[in-house]
Parts: C-alpha cells; sequence; structure tokens
C-alpha cells in the first residue's frame, strides 16, 4: 500500500512539473543554479595542503562529494557520503561505524587512522583518536556543503591519525541556509529524519544560522543473519533516535560555530531472551547506549598584510558515551552495569601564510591539543570488578612548516616538516615531498613521499596498564605515490594513483586478552583510477575503481582488505530537466577474516529526484535495490553483520524565504 | 515496485525538455555582467564601463559575444591585458587561473583605484579580488569581499551580497 502511495505522489509530481526558462541572460539566482554540463577549470579544495588552493595547483589528489551527490543519491549520514569516495568501505554493527581504506580496515580498528576535519578544525575525539560516522555525529548531512577527501599520509602538516588520509568536511553558510529550510525524509523500515534551519544573512554581511535535526529508527532489522525468533519477536524494542543542535555565525573575518548531539540506542538483551527461565515470554532487559557530544569553536582567518595571511582557531570539545548493559546473575536477579567513556578537549591552533619571497609560498604553524579529561569509568552494585575509574590528561603539541615552490610554470616542489610531541609518546619528525609536473596543460604528474604516525591512543594505553604491558609502539608508515591527475577534455577527466607503504606498528587488539600489540609490518600497495564524465544536458558518469593488497610480512593477508572496489554514478536529467535519474552501484570483492572469507557483493542504488524550483526537492529511491545480503566483520567477536539491506526511501526538502 | 519505477523513469525519458547548456566561460561572463549591474561605483560613475579581462582568452571572448548579444558595445569596452600596466584604466578587472603571487603582480599598483576585481580562484579572492567566482564540481557560486571594496569607493547591491556564498 505504501509502495503504492509512493507512486501515486511521483506521479503527481509529474503534473506538476514546470519546464526551464530558456531567458538568453538569466538573472543571478538562475546562474547559481545552472548545472555546469563540463568539468569545471578549478574547483576549491583545502584537505590537501592546509590552506585554499585552486584543484590544479593543489598538490594532492583530492576528491570531493558535493551538496548536491548528497541529495540527489539521498545520503543520510557522514557514512554514507565516504562510501562513495574510491576505495573506501564502511561497515556498521548498528552501534559504530567503521571505516576502511588502503586495504586496512581490520576488524576492531576505530577510525583513528584518519584525520576528520570540520571546516578545518579536528573532530577526531580523545579517547580512541575516532571519527564518529554516524548519527552521533552532531553535522547534520543538509549542512554539509562538500566534503574533500585526501587519501595518503599527511603528517607532515596534520600530525597524528592522517596516517591514511585527511577528510575534511565543509558546512554551508545561510546562502543556501536563509529563511526557513525544512528536510524530511522516510523509509519503508521505519526511520525518520527531519530538519529545520533557519538563517539569515545581515546587510553588513553578517551570517548566521541555527539548525535542529532529528531521526528516529523505530523496530530496526536485527543486524545479524539467521536471529532466532525469540529475538525477532522483540525487534520492534530495537531502535534508536538521534537529535542535533548546531549554529554558526560568522562576520567579516571571524566565524563562531557551536554544535551538540544525543543519540540514544537500545536493544534487546540477548541473553535474557535466549535464556529466560520463564514460560510466557516477558519483556527483556534492554541494554542502552546513550552518546552525547559538543563543541564551541572561533575561527580567525583573513589576509593581514600584502604578504601575509593568518588563521588562528580555538575550539572546546566534548564526548561522552554511556552504557547500561543487564547482567543476569547466578539466582536470576539482573544487575545493571553501567561503563562511561568520558572525554574532554581543547585545541588551539595558529597558521601564518607568507609569500613575500617570490615563487614561494611558506606556512608556518602551530597545533596544541589540551586533554582536560580522558576517562573510562564503570559503575554498579555488583563487586570490585564492575567498578573502576581510569582518569588521564594529556598535552599535544604540534609545529610545522611548509614551502610550495614554483620552480617553473611546469615544475612545483612543495615540501614540509612536522614536529610532534605529547606528553605519553616520545617526540618525533615528519617529512612530506611533493613534486608536480605539468606535461600539458590539465594533465600533472605527482610525485609524493611522505612518513606519518599514530601515537597510540588512550584506550590502547589504558588498556595495557591494566593488564601492567607496555604501551604499543607508535605506528609509522612510510609512504610513496605517484599520480597523474588528466584532464582530456571540457568533458573528461581521469586520475590515476599508484601508491607503496611500509607500515610498522599497526596496533591491534590481541585475541585473548583485552591488550594491544605490535604486529609484524605491513607492506601496502595499490591502484586507484577514476573517471568524470559529462555530456550535455546534465547526463554525468563517475566510476572509480581501487586495486589494493597488504600483507603482513611473511606473505600473511589481512583481514577485511578487499583487493578490488569499484563504484560508479551515473545521472540523467529525464526529459523535463526537473526530473533526473540517478543511480549508483558499488562493489566489493571478497574479504578475508579470521578463518574464512566473506563473499564479494555488488549492490546497486536508484533515485529520482524532482526539484521544481531552488525551494523545493524531492528525492524518491531505493538502496540496495536487488536486496543483496552484504556481510561485514567489524570486531573480534567474528560475527558477521548485515549491511545496507534494501530499503525505500523518500526525502523532501523544502525552502521559504520572504526576501 | 522497482518495474514500476523503471515504467515512470521511461516514460520521462522520452520527454524532450528544454535545458540550458552554457559553457564554463560563458557562464562566467553572464556573472560578470550581473556583477556589473549590482555594483555601484564612487561618483562620478564611469561613462563606458571597461572589462578587463586576465589569463583566459575563452572568457574575454565570451564577455565580448554576451555583451554584443545584449547591444552593450557602445556602452562598454573589453580588453585581454597582457601586463598590469594599464590595469588602472580597467572598471572591471577579471583575474582568471591566477594564484596567489599571481594575483599580487596584477593587483599590486591597483590599490587606489575603485577597479571591481573579481577572480575565479580561491586564492585570488583571498588575495584581494573583491568578488570570488569560485566552481565546484556541478555550479559556480561567489563569494564578496565587502569590507575591501567598500575601502575602494565600490558598493555592492543588497541582492548581490543576499545571494553570495559568503560575505566578509
Amino acid at each position: 500500500m505504501n509502495q503504492r502511495y509512493l507512486i501515486a505522489g511521483l506521479m503527481g509530481f509529474l503534473s506538476l512539473s514546470v519546464e526551464a526558462k530558456n531567458d538568453p541572460l538569466p538573472d543571478l539566482e538562475d546562474l547559481l543554479s545552472q548545472q555546469l554540463n563540463q568539468l569545471p577549470s578549478n574547483t576549491q579544495i583545502s584537505a590537501g595542503s592546509r590552506i585554499e588552493r585552486s584543484s590544479s595547483d593543489s598538490m594532492a589528489v583530492t576528491h570531493v562529494i558535493t551538496d548536491k551527490d548528497i541529495r540527489q543519491f539521498n545520503l543520510q549520514s557522514l557514512a554514507d557520503i565516504l562510501t562513495m569516495f574510491v576505495g573506501i568501505t564502511t561497515r556498521d554493527n548498528s552501534s559504530f561505524i567503521y571505516l576502511g581504506a588502503r586495504g586496512i580496515g581490520r576488524p576492531g580498528d576505530f577510525n583513528s587512522r584518519f584525520l576528520f576535519l570540520l571546516d578545518g578544525t579536528r573532530m577526531n575525539e580523545n579517547l580512541l583518536d575516532a571519527g564518529l560516522l554516524g548519527y552521533e555525529n552532531f553535522v547534520d548531512v543538509g549542512l554539509i556543503e562538500r566534503v574533500e577527501y585526501s587519501p595518503g599520509a599527511s603528517a607532515a602538516l596534520y600530525g597524528n591519525n592522517a596516517l591514511l588520509g585527511v577528510i575534511n568536511i565543509v558546512t554551508k553558510t545561510s546562502s543556501k541556509l536563509r529563511g526557513l529550510n525544512t528536510a524530511f525524509s522516510v523509509t519503508n523500515d521505519d526511520t525518520q529524519h527531519g530538519r529545520v534551519t533557519v538563517g539569515m544573512r545581515s546587510e553588513s554581511g553578517a551570517d548566521s544560522w541555527l539548525s535542529l535535526s532529528g531521526s528516529r529508527l523505530r523496530s530496526k532489522d536485527f543486524p545479524v543473519p539467521g536471529a532466532p525468533a525469540e529475538l525477532l519477536r522483540w525487534q520492534d524494542l530495537n531502535k534508536e533516535s538521534s537529535s542535533r543542535i548546531m549554529l554558526s555565525h560568522q562576520t567579516g573575518s571571524l566565524q563562531l560555530q557551536a554544535a551538540a548531539s544525543r543519540r540514544q540506542r537500545s536493544f534487546p538483551d540477548g541473553f535474557s531472551v535466549l535464556f529466560s527461565s520463564e514460560a510466557e515470554p516477558t519483556a527483556p532487559e534492554l541494554e542502552t547506549l546513550d552518546n552525547e557530544a559538543y563543541f564551541l569553536a572561533l575561527t580567525y582567518d583573513d589576509k593581514v598584510s600584502d604578504d601575509m595571511e593568518a588563521y588562528f582557531h580555538i575550539s572546546t570539545h566534548g564526548n561522552d558515551l554511556i552504557r547500561s548493559v543487564p547482567l543476569t546473575l547466578q539466582g536470576g536477579e539482573v544487575e545493571f552495569v553501567r561503563p562511561m567513556n568520558s572525554g574532554r578537549w581543547s585545541n588551539l591552533d595558529g597558521q601564518l601564510v607568507f609569500l613575500g619571497v617570490e615563487n614561494h609560498e611558506f606556512m608556518v604553524g602551530i597545533d596544541f591539543q589540551k586533554d582536560h579529561r580522558q576517562e573510562f569509568s564503570s559503575r554498579s552494585s555488583l563487586p570490585s570488578q564492575f567498578n573502576f575509574e581510569q582518569k588521564s590528561n594529556e598535552n599535544r603539541y604540534g609545529l610545522y612548516f611548509q614551502d610550495l615552490w614554483r620552480i617553473n610554470p611546469r615544475f612545483k616542489l612543495q615540501w614540509a616538516l612536522r614536529h610532534d610531541d605529547s606528553d605519553f609518546s616520545p617526540a618525533r619528525w615528519s617529512p612530506s615531498f611533493t613534486f608536480k609536473y605539468s606535461f600539458l596543460e590539465g594533465h600533472h604528474l605527482l610525485l609524493r613521499h611522505s612518513r606519518a604516525f599514530r601515537v597510540a591512543n588512550f584506550l590502547e594505553r589504558n588498556a595495557n596498564s591494566v593488564f601492567s604491558e607496555p604501551n604499543p609502539e607508535n605506528e609509522t608508515i612510510d609512504y610513496n605515490e605517484v599520480s597523474l591527475v588528466q584532464r582530456w577534455s571540457d568533458s573528461l577527466s581521469s586520475f590515476t594513483s599508484f601508491y607503496y607503504a611500509n607500515i610498522d606498528n599497526l596496533i591491534h587488539q590481541d585475541f585473548f586478552r583485552p591488550i594491544y600489540f605490535n604486529p609484524p609490518p605491513i607492506r601496502s600497495h595499490g591502484f586507484e583510477f577514476g573517471v568524470d564524465k559529462r555530456w550535455e544536458k546534465g547526463m554525468s558518469m563517475i566510476a572509480n575503481l581501487a586495486i589494493q593488497r597488504s600483507r603482513l610480512r611473511g606473505g600473511f593477508g589481512i583481514a577485511n582488505s578487499p583487493e578490488f572496489i569499484g563504484k560508479m554514478r551515473f545521472s540523467m536529467p529525464l526529459g523535463s530537466s526537473n526530473f533526473k535519474l540517478s543511480l549508483n552501484s558499488y562493489g566489493v570483492s571478497k574479504r578475508r577474516t579470521f578463518d574464512s572469507h566473506l563473499p564479494g557483493y555488488v549492490s546497486h542504488d536508484i533515485s529520482l529526484n524532482w526539484q521544481n524550483s531552488p525551494d523545493l526537492f524531492v528525492a524518491l529511491g531505493v538502496r540496495n535495490i536487488t536486496d543483496k545480503d552484504i556481510l561485514e566483520i567489524t570486531d573480534d567477536g567474528f560475527t558477521p553483520y548485515l549491511q545496507r539491506r534494501r530499503q525505500v526511501h523518500l526525502s523532501v526538502n523544502w525552502s521559504w524565504n520572504n526576501d | 515496485m522497482i518495474k514500476q519505477l523503471v515504467a515512470v523513469c521511461l516514460l520521462l525519458l522520452v520527454c524532450e525538455g528544454k535545458a540550458q547548456n552554457l559553457s564554463e566561460n560563458e557562464l562566467k561572463a553572464a556573472f560578470l555582467y550581473r556583477f556589473s549591474q549590482f555594483s555601484k561605483w564612487p561618483p562620478p560613475p564611469p561613462e563606458k564601463l571597461r572589462f578587463c579581462v586576465v589569463g583566459n582568452s575563452g572568457l574575454y571572448q565570451a564577455v565580448t559575444s554576451l555583451l554584443q548579444a545584449q547591444d552593450m558595445e557602445n556602452d562598454t569596452e573589453v580588453v585581454e591585458l597582457p601586463n598590469n600596466q594599464e590595469i588602472s584604466r580597467c572598471d572591471i578587472l577579471f583575474l582568471s587561473q591566477q594564484n596567489r603571487q599571481q594575483t599580487q603582480y596584477w593587483l599590486e599598483d591597483l590599490e587606489r583605484f575603485p577597479v571591481l576585481v573579481v577572480s575565479d580562484t580561491s586564492e585570488g579572492f583571498r588575495q584581494g579580488a573583491m568578488i570570488g567566482l569560485i566552481a565546484d564540481a556541478n555550479n559556480l557560486s561567489f563569494r564578496v569581499n565587502l569590507t575591501d571594496a567598500k575601502r575602494r569607493g565600490l558598493n555592492f547591491s543588497a541582492h548581490l551580497l543576499k545571494l553570495a556564498t559568503e560575505v566578509r
């Protein structure tokens, strides 16, 4: 019945379709909404160089997903967005979403080998140094202008965690959020999401917006295949809700940002369902997760003299995760254990760009992070082993220098060097060298060598200290890359990257005890290739392929490391330019697990979009249209979890502006 | 469900629609023309608007064609600048594909003149252009440096400021 309503709704939109204007000289608003039917000669990116640069001048391969892609494919979380990038895979166990790239994404690896930035601000939390990709992230996807992904080791600029890549989320301004901006989406599996944003721009140009959003997932499918009937009976207790608030105020060179989020997840405790001694089933005990996060940031960014640009940033952050786990005791009574992870930290960053020496672009910067609180604790009325409290605090420093030397119009050399130190880790240097040769207009060859590191995080240090084990050594990577970035015509471009990396000490959890150790070195190499093709009238295709191989010394493979990942997205207007059909295909080869292999898969999404004006956008689509079973292992429990099941979704984005 | 969706899509596919197909340079030229309409020069206003283009012959041709199509040939002039010697005679200067130091070169003697500087790179915008007309993968959008513009006696309409991605 629901499907009939959806089709009827779609036909209704058809009848409302308005033909595009064909004014010989569109007004300014129409020009802003004009789609480029050819590849732009330059776009703006910042993740690769820690400074805004044109893509043609960039010294690193950087991939971008825009807000238009997000709406067109109805992407619902940061994880959905990242999955569109070359070589990236995500795995969801319904409590946490894990990220993998370049053949590294073993079970139990949190997202600490990527650096996550929000408008240039470091966002990895301070207990696991992990990035949060699901509904616990406080940025609603509707507020995202673009996401940049610069793969490869980038510690020479960013320091800790920039081991496999840097991901920068850039938020919108009130030009796209002015007035009242609302979004609502619903799926056939009872997921609802809503957002209300109010934005304004003053006559002086000051820009402000406030956004509230919430999601509710009622009666989630259990993510484990073959869940027993006793558990399925209580599926309506498997649910999740989240809410977010975010505000931004920018005036001149100053920007104030604040955000907070809360995610609550609950599901029936498997033990109390499956081992209940009662003849008549009663409602099982619930295990719950409650995640709260916030940040407050002030940024100054401007040209301070003819030769100098300055950037200063101060922010404070918090992230708490409280779990409530029921324990059935021998006598049948139930006790609750409440473990809590709590982090508080502040960042102070500064950066100067100096242009006073001909053909050189110098940059010097300092990063400081104060971890006010790093805490794992647990409370229960049970005896001692369930009651503990481990606390720490830490200071982390980084000083970096970068020079972009334009040797001549064809040759550029960028080198960078960074020194990092922290309370619990020895000081280290991270260099980077990139050589760019523009052998034809629009055709660039990049050679890059860099070194990066990840220090053991609080979890890894703390777990080992509890068992009187030494801290694991810091991870290091020696990274080499050869890339070709080519613009063949106004409608076709491509990138090709070969990389080779030696990774030492890639920290991993022990199989038998909850401690962390350094396994043998890993050799990782691979090839990434992608094309972007545009046709007239708005038809476009982006396809990419990653071939990767990561092996422990001695030739042993590592888990969750697919050798082939292919992605393709295609979109075309349907007759009237108000309708657009989008297809997204995604294929991953088989992956090794501890004792077996998970099968490869190909999944397809389809979406039909309708935009009557800049103020109204409707998308109707189906994810995983063939309902392919996709299994992934996320942790050392070796339980495969089902991913991305078929889902029909409808979303409406509507704006009202009385200017 | 899937079959029904595919059928609807095929139905839509056979309908012929109208869509504009401006090239990137044509689009930039149209923006430039609109910027000139929403900008105010200090008195006395220029009698004949002089558009100067740097670094992009295709854009120079697109601006020329657009002004001809708008029947503005008698009120405007378009020149492609090889160097910065006559830059102060421009009313609108479009710096195309210029990095930070190239932008510095073009703007070094322009401090006192009310020239509306537009750049299509973020580096050019940060180095002193009053309008940055920047592309993303799908569209063009623009940022405005109102502080710099006012310092040189220029001003913009509220409509232009409202539509800018960012106003500094």
